[in-house]
């Protein structure tokens, strides 16, 4: 029985009910770090005390994709590694989002050759991009405030 | 008796010196005889050139000479402190020679990564497999005639490893079995004897386990794929290459100067030393002595890196081991060092500051107060993480005794840095072979027994206080005085450095003083690119001069435009730094032109993973995690 059907199914409702449970999960994100590269290290100090994305209720990661809600890739994925990537992104559950960290995984940045893959949207679909190489801690946290202002908008699946 | 002696009245003709302009030791080896080279110089000659610090290739196809390609081996003394190169030319109909696998470990890697991207073959090589590249991948991606962007598709997804390769795989170990039960280390012998009597005719299996590449446990992308016997790892089999983002294929495309930034991104927790390390290289290629003030800068901020580097490596070990407040205190430590790096670098993490001939910008006045005030803060965070970890029942029950190395074993792999320090082998670049201004400073290397975790935790806990005296040393003797080498390779005093335009002060750029440029050239563009290797004419003239002569304006432009710019005359060099993890060594090659020929980086992470089996077997498998902490692998300088 799904949560639509213990408020009756109404519009009215539902509209309400997409508006709190977006509000809900904007500030419940469980983030799963594919983490592979030098931007790993802007991640780190992102979750460390000194930015605290904990602050923004994305403090904590799980590492297994099945209790993940929000793919971060973060750092190059080269031809090796993109279809881990793949397997990881479709072993997670609906409803699921994907950020790419830093200008390798939005464009390939300035890894113009054989071995990277030249963005990650061209494997996965991708909600946030944050650019820089790698992004400053502020950067990743405007990023996250669009991926909440994103989540908290967007079609509320349950 | 020389080494040059030795080695000619053993082998004449097949050993013939090669005049080297930057006056490394080199010798061109007939193929063949390589192995018995090698052996001759490992065990016999005096001084014994005992330790493979690196084994590439080039190819010489655009350079036009026969045979196309040359296998190199970069040998070292340990006893003495020096280095030898040795050059095997391979033809592109026959390429093979024989593998230097039984003298050194290490080399079972290396050769690999040679076979992967040359393609050149090395005969009684126990397992040539791919390395950095995937098995589907067609052709050799290091080969001049490999378009450096030429993609091939991507792979589907499959099974790490299927069924059929686990059990060639099981075939393998089981050839091993003979050997090891008479020679293996005591745990498989043991192992194998308990098997023997439980066995009669059911027989086990062991466990096989894929570890990573992506794996919450362990920073840094690999796969291991253990054989377990219970709890206890059997064996283990590395797969690398998941972040090889052709560092070395990208050298080749860029200009000599625009290398920098692909630099940054090898070891990205301690960019400044890769930056140092392939400045110094291209710089003993051109010839040039970079100025008092720049050697020192460049030892602070290495120095600087260096704690970064052992910060986050402690402080990821302990998170992983469940110490979740020393990985805060320390990242809170790393974050003072970035603010004050970027202070001066004008980046945090990726920052490409040195420069061919220098570094691209002069300390602030208060940066030596600053620069104290932050050790200060370092060396709190030190006590404090001292105080959790060091004594703490936990940790210290992880850390003592597992993942333990012996001395052979390790210079057996190549080891370098920490790791093998903390083995008890006294080698360190810094005190072996003083580079920049190292030798003006009193500093200690520590020096563990063990040769176990606990060892390495405590050595780089260790090398973090020495790194912090060399920096309050280096800021007490910073010298005055001109900070870049200009063209022709004279100095540039610091206030003409002060780059006005950048600051938004260009009002000043009108009064400045225009420089009368010797590179000006026009029309004649073509006869100076013949005398240009001559003229050091590397560094980029201030911006004041750029905007308002069109002197320098044409300097400016002739240092960044294609074609022209830093060309060192044709030759190589080795030349290596202390990296956080141990030797880092770029061989560089150039043909004359704008462009790197080749540029090899000697990553000591490399040799660090090749042996890494050797630490977890016999281990348990929570071991494997603590383990690979102190290894601090840095994938980025792993695939390059």
């Amino acid at each position: 029985m799904g949560v639509k059907d213990i408020f009756g199914g109404e519009n009215f409702l539902t509209t309400r009910l997409d508006k709190a449970i977006g509000w809900a999960r904007k500030y419940s994100i469980f983030q799963y770090p594919f983490v592979t590269a030098c931007c790993g290290m802007e991640f780190m100090s992102t979750a460390a005390s000194h930015h605290d994305i904990d602050r923004f209720g994305a403090g904590l990661p799980r590492f297994s994709p099945r209790q993940a809600d929000v793919l971060m890739v973060v750092g190059t994925i080269n031809h090796k590694m993109a279809p881990i990537l793949r397997r990881v992104y479709e072993q997670m559950c609906e409803p699921k989002w994907v950020v790419a960290f830093g200008v390798c995984t939005c464009t390939g940045g300035f890894y113009d050759n054989y071995a990277v893959v030249q963005g990650i949207d061209t494997i996965i679909p991708v909600d946030v991009y944050i650019p820089g190489c790698p992004p400053r801690p502020e950067t990743v946290l405007n990023g996250l405030m669009l991926l909440q202002e994103k989540i908290e908008k967007g079609k509320q699946v349950y | 008796m020389t080494v040059k002696e030795q080695l000619i009245a053993r082998f004449g003709e097949d050993v013939t010196p090669e005049p080297s302009r930057v006056g490394d030791e080199v010798y061109i080896v007939n193929r063949n005889r390589i192995f018995e080279v090698c052996q001759y110089l490992k065990e016999s000659t005096n001084p014994k050139y005992d330790f493979l610090m690196d084994l590439t290739a080039v190819d010489y196809l655009h350079m036009g000479k026969k045979p196309r390609f040359a296998v190199v081996y970069q040998l070292y003394s340990m006893s003495t402190h020096r280095r030898l190169r040795l050059k095997a030319p391979v033809p592109e109909s026959d390429p093979i020679l024989p593998t230097v696998v039984p003298l050194w470990g290490v080399a079972n890697w290396f050769e690999r990564e040679v076979w992967d991207m040359f393609g050149i073959k090395f005969k009684g090589h126990p397992d040539l497999r791919r390395l950095l590249m995937y098995d589907e991948f067609k052709g050799h991606p290091l080969r001049k005639d490999y378009p450096y962007n030429k993609r091939q598709p991507l792979v589907k997804n499959t099974e790490p490893y299927e069924d059929k390769e686990i059990l060639q795989y099981l075939q393998r170990i089981k050839q091993d079995e003979a050997t090891q039960r008479d020679s293996g280390p005591e745990y498989l012998r043991d192992f194998l004897k308990r098997r023997e009597t439980f066995e009669g005719d059911r027989s086990t299996r062991s466990f096989l386990l894929n570890m990573g590449p992506s794996h919450p446990a362990m920073h840094g992308v690999i796969h291991i794929l253990l054989e377990l016997d219970g709890e206890y790892v059997r064996s283990a089999d590395l797969g690398i290459g998941y972040l090889h983002r052709a560092f070395e294929k990208e050298c080749e495309v860029v200009k000599w100067g625009q290398v920098f930034p692909y630099t940054d991104r090898l070891n990205y927790v301690s960019p400044l030393i890769n930056n140092v390390a392939y400045a110094q290289a291209v710089e003993k290629l051109l010839g040039i002595e970079i100025t008092e003030r720049a050697k020192y800068i460049r030892v602070i901020m290495s120095e600087l890196s260096r704690i970064t580097d052992h910060l986050t490596c402690i402080a990821a070990n302990a998170m992983e081991l469940g110490a979740m407040s020393a990985f805060l205190y320390f990242i809170e430590a790393r974050e003072e060092l970035y603010n004050l790096i970027e202070e001066i670098t004008g980046a945090r993490l990726t920052i490409s500051y040195v420069r061919i001939g220098g570094v691209k910008a002069d300390l602030t006045p208060d940066f030596p107060e600053r620069c104290t005030r932050v050790l200060q803060f370092v060396r709190e965070k030190l006590k404090e993480v001292h105080k959790l970890l060091t004594r703490n029942r936990i940790f210290y029950d992880r850390m003592v005794g597992t993942g333990v190395i012996d001395k052979e074993t390790a210079l057996h792999y190549g080891f370098t840095g920490p790791v093998l320090r903390s083995t008890g082998v006294e080698f360190d670049v810094r005190k072996a072979n003083p580079y920049l201004v190292y030798d003006e400073f009193d500093f200690d290397i520590p020096y563990g027994e063990n040769g176990d975790n606990y060892d390495r935790y405590l050595c780089r806990m260790e090398e973090i206080e020495q790194s912090c005296r060399i920096v309050e040393q280096a800021l007490a003797k910073l010298p005055g005085g001109p900070l870049n080498v200009d063209h022709e390779g004279k100095i540039i005093p610091a206030h003409v450095m002060a780059d006005y335009g950048k600051l938004g002060k260009t009002h000043e750029l009108l009064q400045m003083e225009a420089i009368t440029d010797p590179t000006l050239s026009g029309s004649n563009a073509e006869f100076y690119r013949k005398i240009y290797p001559n003229a050091k004419n590397v560094v980029l003239p201030p911006k004041e001069v750029t905007y308002s002569s069109i002197e320098g304006m044409m300097n400016h432009f002739m240092l960044v435009m294609e074609g022209v710019g830093i060309t060192p005359e044709p030759g190589e060099a080795y030349s290596a730094v202390e990296g956080a993890n141990g030797e880092l060594g770029f061989f560089v090659v150039s043909d004359g032109s704008d462009h790197a020929y080749r540029v090899r980086v000697r990553p000591p992470c490399f040799t660090l993973m090749s042996g890494f089996h050797k630490m977890i077997e016999g281990d348990q498998i929570a071991d494997v995690i603590a383990t690979f902490g102190t290894i601090n692998m840095i994938a980025g300088e792993l695939d390059r």
